[in-house]
């Protein structure tokens, strides 16, 4: 009996000490896994995203502040693998994130998991009243403030022996692979790209050359900018900014610095002199330039005002009877978002979830809400799903051993797979945004059962012809991409959670697999496909609901007609963006240059206000594919010609083949087509069909290009076969300076960009900077 | 691959320019910052003055290193900033070296204050 008390007590002691024995065992194994928490559980509820709405009276009022945080950030292992890819697994860590938060927002307390920016929601005809601050503690992330203008400084981001990477010329010198302004650097400066609005591209409208420098109390003690420093007088400024933009929709007021409150204009000036002192810059310096030439200030500190129009379009006709004194687009109605648009720091900033949705409501809401309203019970449910590649910093600033170079697993809403709920052949509306910097979204096919059509294209409607063949057809969404879709539940529970299924890809030759893959060492399989949320269709809470008839959708606005040849009226460009091999010098550039403010021969220069061009958009990448998204800001475009020289093909008792065949020796299956290497202009596809009611797009993927072994071009290199899209686009209502880039945001950072400037004196454009 | 902080923060709190800890992030003082090979470390200068993280042999002996080389950790942090250039821990590439690998280091400005050391421990990161 007392041996058993003993045992017992023995026992006893061992379960008290077991809290102790596993901190010991934890102490012991803490060099090994410290740091690593457990990640959320997946198949969650979808998580629903802070709002900041309009107040419908016209005004989008708020304040959005950019402060850092420890978050939970799930990491894909082993190193190096595919999303999706047999024997990887999800690990957690703690890491130091920025975040975009509504203003006011307290502090997380512990560990905050990823979320995406508020939600802007705004309707059409409303003014975008924004405060934007900017609280990064940039000693949280090393020394990432721009530190270009230090005397001295290379500019770029710096890690010990890694980054910036040299190369070798073929003189034997060794030059950096990435140089100043076209490398990473610059992640604690701020400011907002607001992707998909029609607008002023300048001053305080959606204008990527501001520059916000950071401002937080814990660096700054009591002399931090916090949203009270300059409440009252930006009050005041968005007063008198709406008097200004209330009556005409043309407006782009503010136009000058000493349109901003004077005492806003004093403390910022006596700010930025102080930090020229401090950190050895001079920011003040170059503001005052521009000051004086009449042009808006690039630098900030802490804190910059929003205020531009989301202009409608009153119109009943297109083009408007008042010719060019009247608004000749609108803003689409429809899914936008927003991201960081830092030139050198995009990518680390959207991955590490700088970025939010903006929808934009007007007609095309009313009709669907009319349709569905009209009936008792049915639903209106819209789920917003932000998808992203959440990480720290890019590939290249770690060891070549630790790259993960496809890219982090797809988040939405900052968590992996979660899940949505329908009830049977309930309808929803998904409004989903691709804001991941790298990777696009092959959507073969919805999951057995669910109907679905989809209702817009980046912010802007289907006409209701497309609307209703869009049942069947694959989506693939590019990085900066939205799609819209009306979604039905199957008429039966599905028992089980079904799995919303992508392939993660840069290209459609990882999707579409070309017939020589293995020879040119480009993808031989298909990408695993990652479940990017889950749909639970559980029994019987609400009455079957029908996808909304064509005939009861919005009638595509006046405005979004189809661009015509008489309009274009033969103003054509080329445009070529081209990747050179992984680690060569200067690797991405657009008409063989790299962003730089100095080299402005390389900008597109349109010099009147209100035309209509057609570009002819080309890829001239072959060494691995990748299909560039191509992006321009503030005007839509519609597609009227792709050539994809990978294309394949599948005639009927053939294997898969290439539509472009470039040996004119060879037979032609059904559907092929004969390309010449050597003339350049039979490159284009050989039954294009332009069509009617074009689909409007801000963000369309290059093709790549296709080496056409067995070519030599005089010069003793294999011809290069490079893809192509043309595109149309109306350059109306604002002129301005803003930009165009590779939306596979690395490529942007290092160099892909180049400045679109619309009916701008060439002496403004002198006082342009962006780095 | 994930990315760390190291704040260095006054000992006395009353004295910002005084001697300083190094803290790695997420653990107490005088533990180690648990990374895995291939991550990257920065500082964060919270004091008054400045510190300079430098890498010694374990009984802190600076080492020869030269800025350029992966073994640099940063240069001289002025008050209240980060690091620069960044750090990428590594374990040795030659030799077996001893897992969770140690990296000793201390502050070249201050060389003679024993608050003023810290390490990084390394393992190679996991598979599964």
């Amino acid at each position: 009996m007392t041996t058993r008390v003993i045992v017992l007590s023995r026992i006893s002691i061992f379960c008290a000490l077991l809290p102790a024995i596993a901190m010991a065992f934890a102490l012991f194994s803490l060099p090994v896994r410290a740091q690593e928490q457990p990640c959320l559980p997946t198949q969650q509820d979808l998580v629903k995203i802070p709002e900041i709405a309009t107040d419908g009276q016209g005004h989008l009022r708020g304040t959005i502040q950019l402060i850092d945080q420890q978050e939970l950030v799930a990491y894909r292992i082993p190193f190096g693998t595919v999303p999706g890819g047999a024997n990887t697994k999800t690990v957690c860590l703690p890491q130091f994130m920025r975040a975009f938060q509504i203003g006011g927002t307290p502090p997380a307390t512990g560990l905050a998991n990823p979320l995406p920016g508020p939600t802007l929601r705004a309707r059409v005809g409303d003014i975008v009243q924004l405060t934007f601050l900017n609280q990064i503690n940039t000693g949280d992330f090393g020394n990432s403030i721009d530190v270009d203008l230090v005397k001295g400084g290379t500019g770029c981001d710096q890690v010990s022996g890694v980054y910036p990477a040299t190369t070798q010329t073929k003189g034997g010198k060794s030059v950096p692979v990435d140089i100043f302004p076209d490398c990473f650097h610059g992640s604690s400066t701020g400011n907002i790209h607001y992707h998909g609005t029609h607008t002023n591209p300048d001053t305080a409208g959606d204008n990527v050359l501001v520059q916000v420098r950071p401002s937080n109390p814990q660096q700054d003690g009591a002399n931090a900018i916090t949203a009270t420093t300059y409440q009252k007088p930006l009050e005041e400024f968005f007063d008198k900014c709406e008097a200004m933009l209330r009556h005409n929709p043309l407006s782009e007021w503010p136009k000058v610095w000493n349109d901003l409150p004077r005492a806003y204009r004093e403390d910022q000036e006596k700010r930025l002199k102080a930090y020229d002192r401090q950190a050895d810059q001079n920011l003040w310096e170059m503001d005052e330039k521009a000051i004086r030439s009449g042009w808006w200030p690039d630098f900030f500190m802490g804190a910059v005002p929003y205020c531009f129009r989301l202009p409608e379009y009153t119109a009943n006709k297109y083009p408007p009877p008042g010719g060019n004194k009247e608004l000749q687009m609108g803003q689409s109605p429809g899914t936008q978002w927003y991201h960081a648009h830092k030139h050198g720091s995009t990518m680390i900033d959207v991955a590490n979830g700088l970025s939010g949705v903006f929808i934009i409501e007007g007609p095309y809401d009313d009709k669907l809400n009319a349709y569905y309203n009209a009936i008792p019970n049915w639903t209106r449910t819209q789920p917003v799903m932000l998808v992203n590649q959440i990480g720290t910093s890019p590939n290249l600033q770690h060891p070549s051993n630790g790259q993960t170079d496809k890219g982090p697993n797809f988040s939405v809403n900052g968590r992996l797979e979660p899940t949505l709920h329908m009830y049977p052949g309930e309808v929803q509306m998904w409004r989903i945004v691709n804001s991941s910097p790298r990777s696009s979204m092959y959507v073969p096919s919805l999951p057995p059962g669910f109907k679905w059509h989809q209702l817009a294209q980046d912010g802007v409607q289907f006409a209701p012809d497309n609307y209703e063949n869009s049942g069947t057809r694959p989506l693939n969404i590019a990085s900066g991409n939205r799609v819209d879709l009306l979604v039905q539940a199957p008429s039966s529970a599905t028992g089980q959670p079904v799995a919303f299924q992508v392939l993660p890809n840069v290209a459609s030759a990882e999707v579409a697999l070309v017939p020589d893959a293995k020879a040119r060492r480009w993808p031989a399989a298909l990408p695993p496909p990652v479940n990017l949320f889950w749909v639970d269709v559980s029994p019987g809470q609400g009455p079957t609901m029908q996808l909304i008839p064509k005939g009861q959708l919005a009638t595509l606005p006046h405005y979004l007609a189809d661009i015509s040849d008489r309009e274009v009226d033969g103003h054509t460009r080329t445009i070529t963006f081209a990747s050179g091999s992984p680690f060569s010098s200067r690797q991405h550039t657009i008409n063989g240059h790299q962003f730089n403010e100095t080299d402005r021969s390389n900008w597109v220069k349109v010099d009147k206000l209100n035309t209509a061009e057609e570009w002819t958009i080309v890829n001239e990448t072959s060494f691995q594919p990748i299909d560039h998204p191509f992006h321009i800001h503030i005007n839509p475009f519609q597609i009227t010609e792709v050539f994809d020289p990978n294309q394949v093909i599948t005639p009927s008792g053939s294997a898969p083949v290439f539509k472009y065949v470039f040996d004119a020796k060879v037979k032609l299956l059904t559907g092929q087509c004969y390309v010449n290497p050597f003339d350049k202009s039979t490159w284009k596809p050989c039954d294009n069909k332009p069509g009617t009611q074009r689909i409007w797009w801000d963000t369309f993927p290059i093709p790549s290009a296709r080496a056409a072994t067995g070519f030599i071009d005089p010069k003793g290199n294999t011809i290069i076969v490079a893809g192509h899209f043309k595109m149309r686009t109306r350059f109306v209502d604002f002129p301005g300076v803003f930009v165009t880039h590779c939306h596979i945001l690395a490529h942007e950072d290092r160099g892909m960009m180049t400045v679109v400037a619309v009916a701008v004196p060439p002496q403004a454009l002198a006082n342009v900077h962006h780095h | 691959m994930p990315e760390w902080s190291i704040k260095i923060v006054p000992v006395d709190p009353s004295k910002p320019a005084g001697s300083a800890h190094f803290v790695p992030q997420n653990a107490p003082v005088g533990q180690p910052l648990a990374t895995w090979d291939g991550d990257l470390v920065t500082w964060n200068n919270t004091t008054d003055t400045a510190h300079w993280p430098w890498p010694t042999d374990s009984n802190y002996n600076p080492l020869p290193v030269t800025k350029g080389s992966t073994a640099y950790m940063s240069d001289d942090i002025a008050a209240r900033q980060g690091s620069r250039p960044t750090y990428s821990v590594n374990l040795p590439s030659s030799g077996s070296p001893t897992i969770p690998y140690i990296v000793h280091y201390y502050c070249k400005d201050h060389p003679h204050d024993p608050n003023e050391r810290g390490t990084i421990s390394i393992v190679p990161p996991p598979t599964s």
